[in-house]
């Protein structure tokens, strides 16, 4: 019973470990990709390791559901235990040891970040484990089949050939000039920590003979300490940055419409990113709340990859945003390319099917939508969208369509190229629009030359605000803004007869003399942004004077 | 009987069901219309060597039993809502049909009722077509590449294998870009293609001879881009162009791919030599083309005037719609390499189109291109259709049964100027696929044809593009592997004479 328990300790272990990770989990699942079929089968068999790949792209699909994916992943982990330990006759406390190639096939799924929309190989959260217990299963039959006739140990001679022999990939962590050789070595001490096992044993029955003493409750330390060792030092190596954790679970808000749900996770996050910013804005433009984006923390930072990766949001998010932004064709371009680049993805098929809805390009539609109903777990979402395609009323109807549409400028088409930076290019094209057309394009034409500090664009959408919404009350914000713009002495606009506020043209002479006297009293910029936050936070002139754009 | 010989009998009788055909059914509903296929190989013309036209039937329905009939030969096919064929009473269906034609009859069960629709007619041809067509297969992406394939198809049964392979030299840090496969005359002994980024190159194979070489010298601003293998002599032109791509906003033509400059040049396969043909830079000079007989070469140009030299990028992307390429003609000395002067063959920017892609057929009679409303890159545009020239009569035509409401774009002529094939994007406006229409003795074309696939949903699964469908009488003998070996070494730089 207690070796039973001893046993499962670690599975245990990794299995707690991965679902502390579900939402990085279901992301591997919608940036991986399975279909049934012969062409599938066919066209991913043919490169190197094709047949790992293809179980590799099998299995990962069931990282769907999170628990059952990391069931499945630990189950063969633990298979690959029971056959190492009795492939190398290994007894007693030795049967730690084989626990050590798991662990590193363990930091191989958790700890690569960032690097989840880079890697170009399909499958990869379960190809390497599956070729490894191959590797260790044949190694397994080989051993028992010679064993009948030769007793002499040579379960590490077949290791190392078969290893060889499968023909598996090498995972690879490049990206542009950057390598990360860190990421690679699991894939070196999962084999090598096999290969040593005889050495160990070697040594340990040398030492037993050497009366080494060895009792129960030491036994019982040494197996405790050993695993504990080896899961603290998995939850260490995995990437754990909020941050990345947090965008995953807004683009899945996102996705499911839920945008008070993005929103929270804003607020909730310290020091967002540009992307999280980004997405949280893309939920108050939904719920006609874009105004507040200076209320809500709308300062990004560079995300933390915790290596030298050069994440770019066209990577990581540009389909996503240019299409929640309404700008179908850049969308479905970065889809492509993505899809291209890197590996075939699910969420890149999504994309691109609904962008050929909103498009209206019906045939190509039904083309991603077919490849998606030969998925296991999107056949569904397949489904919710084929009516689209017969049924103008369908689409029209759609939850997309409604939230969509109205940011697809119909009369601007224009040559262009965004150099790989979306945020900015998005932000750009909304600033400049010389007539938005629905009321959303005027709240985030303004928005936008907001969010870019851009002052002739901002003066520009602000008298056609004003213009196109006679009477009606002009949002706090942009009140700010052309209080402090109306009022500098480069000023491109005259706002002397506006009707402002009075108690928004009090707080600004407050904020400038609060500047003003902090300033003089010799406290650096950066010291007065973080003083003036508490009670200026929310106020565009915040943004405006401490807040640095960093489109990536 | 004994347990293993009453399981083998339950076991024979499970696989002769599972093998046996569907029945045509006594009683029915008839339809008044055509049932729809995909591919629609309704009416459709075809060779009397062409592999089966497995096809799905696109109706309401759960199972179908199809009757293939030619002369005296019947058979029947179902396979759920598939038609798959077999391939040794395929060839005795076409040998039946042989100048005349087979007629299908489609029966689709809707659950409690049989449908039986208009039969459709498959034509044969008396003419063959060249055993194999090539292409390469690229994912219809904009800038990034990944895996890229050029590969050989036998039109005769389903076999494709691959002629090149960039996964076999592709490094982590750097990919290849492959393009642009030409062949001499439809023969694929003196055959070449490009490599770009990542060892770049091209890459020529000359009387079984592989050779590397490096085409961009000094006097010319890019290396060979577009080629045209003379017919008879080691020469190929090329034209050489700057190509920058920028994207639409809203029009789903989504890319513009243009030239902001361009010329023609004729490399000396045996020498290793460059020479100019023509580099006027009021004009964009692309699409080379050799009439039969090697005494002609053809190519494409748009007059374009530059407003300011120092931003010609921005303002060819201002004008995109301005360029309209002409196709022109050189006459060509074969024994002193000399061209003469160009004259116009079609004046496309007169009706405010671009010609582009020429092609001429080898009985001399037809050129056949792409015509689009603008530019010279129709693959993306849907306006874009193939258009036939009579050389003789100066008539042109643009062929219904060729064309479609969507691109059609890179024609060419089978070697015995029978058939034409476009890549064609009318199946989903993304996505170019090889069509292949019959064009008779008289001129008229027939009803084009998807090339035909084992599995009748092979296109709509397949994420690739078929790039550059090309014509040959034989399959290319060089191995990917030799390609890979030589495309790793160190490019041989060729010589710019003048």
């Amino acid at each position: 019973m207690k070796k039973a328990v001893y046993t499962l300790l670690f599975p245990l272990a990794a299995y707690l470990l991965l679902m502390t990770q579900t939402d990085y989990l279901h992301a591997v699942a919608e940036n991986d990709l399975f279909v049934s079929g012969e062409a599938f089968f066919a066209e991913t068999i043919h490169s190197q390791g094709g047949l790992w790949t293809w179980l590799g792209c099998f299995l990962t699909q069931f990282f769907y559901y999170p628990w059952l994916g990391a069931l499945l992943i630990v189950a063969l982990w633990t298979g690959t235990y029971f056959l190492l330990v009795d492939a190398f006759r290994l007894k007693g406390n030795l049967k730690l040891l084989a626990w050590i190639p798991i662990f590193a096939l363990l930091v191989s799924v958790i700890d690569i970040g960032y690097w989840l929309y880079y890697i170009k190989m399909p499958g990869y959260w379960f190809s390497q484990s599956v070729s490894f217990f191959s590797a260790t299963l044949l190694t397994w039959v080989i051993t028992k089949l010679v064993q009948r006739w030769w007793k002499h140990d040579i379960a590490w001679i077949v290791f190392i050939v078969v290893y060889f022999a499968i023909g598996q990939r090498f995972p690879d962590f490049t990206h542009r000039d950057y390598s990360n050789h860190l990421l690679q070595l699991p894939f070196f001490i999962a084999p090598i920590s096999v290969v040593l096992l005889p050495v160990w044993r070697y040594i340990h029955s040398h030492i037993k003979t050497d009366k080494f003493i060895s009792t129960s409750w030491l036994d019982d330390i040494v197996v405790i300490v050993f695993l504990l060792l080896i899961s603290t030092a998995a939850y260490f190596c995995s990437f754990r940055n909020a941050n990345f954790q947090t965008e995953i679970r807004m683009q899945a808000a996102i996705e499911s419409y839920d945008w008070n749900k993005v929103i929270k996770e804003a607020q909730d996050a310290k020091n967002p990113t540009n992307l999280m910013v980004v997405f949280k804005n893309i939920a108050l433009m939904n719920t006609d709340r874009l105004p507040e984006m200076f209320k809500t923390n709308n300062c990004g930072c560079l995300p933390e990859t915790g290596d030298s990766l050069s994440v770019r949001i066209a990577q990581i998010a540009g389909p996503f945003i240019y299409y929640h932004f309404g700008q179908i064709n850049y969308a479905y371009r970065w889809a492509m390319e993505n899809n291209v680049q890197y590996r075939p993805q699910t969420r890149n098929l999504k994309i691109m099917a609904q962008c050929a809805i909103m498009n209206q390009e019906f045939d190509v539609a039904a083309k991603y939508l077919t490849i998606l109903r030969h998925t296991t777990f999107y056949k569904e979402w397949a489904k919710h969208y084929e009516p689209m395609l017969l049924r103008a009323d369908s689409l029209h109807k759609s939850e997309e369509f409604r939230q969509i549409a109205p940011l697809m400028n119909e009369d601007v088409n224009t040559l262009d190229t965004d150099n790989s930076m979306p945020e900015q290019w998005i932000l750009c094209h909304f600033a400049d629009l010389v007539h938005p057309k629905t009321p959303k394009q005027d709240h985030l034409a303004i928005c936008a030359a907001l969010w870019l500090k851009d002052e002739y664009a901002t003066c520009y959408q602000f008298y056609n605000y004003n213009k196109n919404y006679p009477g009606n009350s002009v949002p706090e914000l942009y009140q700010q803004a052309a209080i402090m713009l109306g009022t500098r002495e480069d000023s491109p606009i005259n706002l002397q007869n506006f009707p402002f506020d009075q108690l928004i043209v009090t707080r600004y002479e407050r904020f400038n003399s609060d500047y003003s006297s902090m300033s003089n009293a010799g406290i650096s910029h950066q010291e007065i942004g973080e003083r003036m936050r508490e009670f200026y936070g929310d106020t565009y002139w915040w943004y405006y004077y401490f807040c640095d754009f960093k489109a990536y | 009987m004994t347990k293993t010989q009453r399981i083998t009998f339950i076991l024979i009788c499970f696989m002769l069901l599972a093998c046996g055909r569907p029945s045509v059914p006594d009683s029915f509903q008839k339809e008044s219309r055509e049932p729809k296929v995909m591919p629609d190989y309704t009416n459709v013309t075809i060779p009397a060597n062409i592999c089966p036209l497995n096809f799905r039937v696109y109706e309401r329905g759960k199972e179908i039993a199809v009757r293939i009939s030619a002369g005296n030969l019947q058979y029947t096919y179902g396979d759920g809502m598939k038609v798959l064929i077999d391939e040794e009473e395929w060839k005795e269906l076409l040998m039946q049909s042989k100048g005349s034609k087979m007629v299908v009859e489609v029966f689709v069960n809707e659950g409690n009722q049989w449908m039986a629709y208009e039969p459709f007619n498959i034509y044969v041809a008396e003419e063959d077509i060249d055993p194999y067509i090539s292409y390469r297969l690229i994912q219809p992406s904009y800038v990034a590449y990944g895996k890229l394939v050029i590969a050989q198809r036998n039109l005769t049964n389903f076999e494709e294998s691959i002629i090149y392979d960039n996964t076999l030299v592709n490094t982590p840090q750097q990919g290849q870009c492959v393009n642009c496969h030409s062949y001499q005359n439809y023969h694929t002994d003196h055959m070449m293609f490009h490599m770009r980024e990542g060892l770049p190159g091209t890459m020529i194979v000359d009387e079984n001879q592989i050779k590397k070489v490096d085409l961009k010298t000094e006097q010319i601003i890019s290396s060979g881009v577009y080629p045209a293998w003379h017919p008879t002599q080691n020469l190929i032109a090329f034209s050489t162009n700057l190509i920058g791509q920028t994207f639409h906003t809203k029009d789903i033509a989504k890319v513009e791919v243009q030239d902001t400059e361009s010329d023609l040049i004729l490399y000396d396969v045996a020498k290793n030599e460059i020479f100019t043909i023509s580099n006027d830079s009021n004009e964009l000079e692309t699409f080379p083309t050799w009439s039969a007989d090697g005494n002609t070469l053809y190519y494409c140009s748009a007059h374009f005037e530059y407003n300011n030299d120092s931003i010609k990028d921005g303002e060819i992307i201002q004008r995109y719609r301005d360029l309209h390429y002409n196709i022109y003609a050189r006459d060509f000395n074969q024994q002193t390499h000399d061209f003469g002067e160009k004259r116009l063959v079609y004046d496309a920017a007169s009706e405010n189109k671009s010609a582009t892609l020429p092609r001429v057929s080898p009985d001399g009679k037809y050129l056949t291109f792409a015509l689009g409303g603008y530019g010279c890159f129709h693959v993306w545009h849907s306006d874009a259709d193939i258009c036939l020239l009579n050389l003789q009569t100066s008539e042109t035509i643009l062929p219904e049964e060729l064309n479609s409401d969507r691109s059609d774009s890179y024609p060419s002529f089978s070697s015995n100027s029978r058939w034409i094939m476009t890549a064609s994007r009318r199946d989903d406006n993304n996505y170019t696929r090889p069509y292949i229409a019959y064009f008779d003795k008289t001129g008229k074309c027939h009803k084009a044809f998807e090339v035909p696939q084992r599995d009748p949903e092979y296109y709509t699964l397949c994420p690739y593009s078929f790039n550059r469908p090309e014509f040959m009488i034989e399959s290319v003998k060089t191995t990917p592997e030799q390609f890979a070996a030589e495309a790793k070494k160190e490019a041989v730089k060729a010589h710019y004479i003048k």
